[in-house]
């Protein structure tokens, strides 16, 4: 049950150079479900993922996805996806007090070059690419490392680069989620409902497809038109509702 | 080999825990609290408490979670750096048997029988968690004995600020708590993964009162950096052991109030209570019978695509000389105080038709 964010992704598609698609967090809003659809999409379509986790830990996503029929362990094994756990390995060099910031974009490289040579093209997931900000990286130091992702994929044919920030206001989060949008062909901003929760809507999903922009019969438009949704999670999968819809 | 092997029967020999989405669940100590964020408290997860003003009723919380681990025989770890970890220790709560009063009262009613309309509509539960079977009831008025503390594995950390630079805190207190908390993670039986597991309880009293920020208050730009910073160390290191981490926190002390947003994005379940005292709500007749309001700003989906939903966000907490209770908030009925009759309402009935009465004239 991910076909709608995978359709409003456009990753059942085919493209010519590497997508850049950011998600956006949005009053404390939690996109993870993004990444668990779009990683199911991957290991059954046998496309290779490199996947940079700073928020959610691998069970979490070992656990969703044996709900939504994928086993990421056993892709794991078989080389199809790299879970690169880097918030550990953060963690680490603050206690042994090394210095974080270096070597990382190196190591990030490494490991994209190192799949691309076995699959050809890599696809690359980057979650909670905010925490680099309270890990004290700063944000000349967090665009350098998006820019090279950014740079790889659109090397290859046919993938993408999937980044998850948050979008907290007066923060330099907002700054970095910008600075993210502004590179992004596609913009999902989710956003939790501001009246609470609840057991009916698990909160609001708006898809901005900027790349359109570029396109003939937008360049007399000064906005690419938004598409809003509602979303509801269950336990399997995903659902987008038209609003007013529910 | 595949990936596929049923955990269950392995991870429920763990006294005071249940399994849920294949994650262990331990009990606060408060089953209404419980109820309200899904069930317990997740293993490997961060669980913060944002103070009331005078910080009592979030000390309650505190003595509840390290009670509940002293009936489970659960391991203990108690950090604190404004007061002694052994006097945050000294007088938890004991265990009782569940209360009957409300039973009681339910049956002295005799035999009254609801209007025929309005037996079929379910009954409203203000109250959470009475008839659950996890977790212990707990006596406020009375202590657990000091035979029975000592027979506990309980861990101290009491925190004293140094002179000495860390590099990477500007204050020491976030780099020496996080070391002594990695090193005993470490131990065989904190592991998910251990044969001979046991619950770790981590208790982290005031993180982020003005003896952890003092370093903080010379600069606006990098205010509370390092204790977003150590909140997260603490969420990587806690990940995937047998222990969780109840941290309360004075989020009303500090400069910069959009800290607690980037604090909150850190820490996997979040409450707030709203104390009443010292406010004007305390003397507000709606809230007569609650001591303060009880917020659930966070609750996180852990090891599953929906998070939960608790059955109501208007939660107020009532502290009783033996429990704390945290139920719906109900407003009460809209009664006139007034004694006045309604033919005694001057403006009702026209003078010229004999309306005034002879009490109603001045002189």
């Amino acid at each position: 049950m991910a076909s709608d964010i995978l359709t409003s992704l456009e990753l059942d598609k085919e493209f010519q150079s590497g997508k850049i698609i950011v998600v956006k967090e949005i009053n404390g809003c939690d996109s993870a479900f993004i990444t668990s659809c779009v990683l199911g999409h991957c290991i059954k379509n046998k496309n290779a993922v490199f996947v940079i986790s700073i928020h959610n830990s691998f069970l979490h996503y070992h656990n969703v996805g044996l709900k939504m029929n994928y086993n990421l362990q056993k892709s794991i094994d078989m080389g199809l996806v790299n879970f690169y756990e880097l918030g550990k390995e953060l963690v680490d060099c603050i206690l042994d007090f090394n210095n974080p910031t270096q070597d990382l974009l190196c190591k990030i490289t490494e490991k994209i070059n190192g799949m691309s040579e076995k699959h050809g093209s890599v696809n690359i997931i980057f979650d909670g690419i905010s925490h680099l900000l309270d890990l004290q990286f700063d944000l000349r130091e967090v665009n350098q490392i998006c820019k090279e992702i950014i740079d790889c994929v659109r090397s290859f044919n046919n993938s993408f680069a999937l980044f998850h920030c948050i979008a907290l206001e007066d923060n330099v989060t907002n700054v970095l989620a910008n600075l993210l949008a502004h590179k992004a062909d596609i913009v999902a901003e989710v956003e939790s409902l501001s009246s609470g929760l609840s057991a009916d809507v698990s909160g609001h999903l708006t898809f901005k497809y900027l790349y359109k922009k570029y396109q003939k019969e937008h360049l007399q438009t000064l906005d690419v038109k938004t598409f809003q949704y509602l979303y509801k999670l269950f336990d399997r999968g995903v659902k987008l509702l038209a609003p007013g819809t529910v | 080999m595949t990936s596929f092997h049923k955990t269950s029967s392995f991870h429920t020999t763990l006294r005071g825990t249940k399994l849920k989405n294949n994650l262990i669940y331990i009990s606060s100590g408060i089953p209404s609290l419980d109820f309200i964020i899904g069930g317990g408290l997740p293993a490997g997860s961060v669980f913060l408490v944002e103070e009331d003003v005078l910080g009592s009723h979030s000390r309650v919380l505190t003595k509840y979670f390290l009670a509940e681990g002293v009936v489970c025989k659960h391991d203990l770890y108690v950090a604190s750096a404004d007061e002694s970890p052994q006097d945050i220790v000294k007088e938890l709560p004991q265990p009782c048997t569940a209360p009957n009063e409300e039973k009681s009262s339910h049956d002295s009613g005799g035999e009254m029988k609801i209007a025929w309309r309005y037996e079929g509509l379910g009954k409203v539960e203000s109250s959470f968690g009475s008839n659950t079977n996890f977790g212990h009831h707990f006596d406020l008025s009375k202590h657990i004995d000091q035979d029975t503390l000592q027979n506990c594995n309980i861990s101290y950390c009491h925190l004293l600020q140094s002179e000495s630079n860390i590099d990477g805190f500007r204050n020491n207190l976030y780099h020496t708590l996080l070391t002594k908390i990695k090193t005993t993670l470490s131990k065989e039986e904190y592991k998910s993964c251990s044969k001979n597991k046991n619950i770790l309880r981590i208790s982290i009293q005031s993180l982020g009162s003005p003896v952890w920020m003092a370093m903080d208050c010379d600069t606006q730009t990098t205010y509370g950096q390092d204790l977003v910073k150590f909140l997260y160390c603490l969420r990587i290191l806690v990940r995937d052991t047998n222990a969780v981490i109840f941290i309360t926190m004075p989020s009303h002390l500090f400069d910069d109030d959009r800290l607690i947003d980037r604090i909150l994005y850190t820490v996997d379940n979040a409450v707030a209570i709203e104390s009443f005292t010292g406010s004007s709500k305390e003397t507000n007749p709606v809230f007569s019978e609650y001591h303060g309001l009880f917020h659930i700003t966070k609750l996180s989906a852990l090891h599953s695509l929906v998070p939960f939903v608790p059955p109501s966000l208007d939660l107020a907490f009532k502290l009783r000389r033996k429990k704390f209770v945290i139920e719906k908030l109900h407003l009460p009925p809209e009664l006139q105080e007034s004694s006045e009759r309604e033919q005694d309402d001057i403006t009702a009935v026209p003078k010229s038709c004999g309306g005034f009465k002879k009490k109603d004239i001045d002189f």
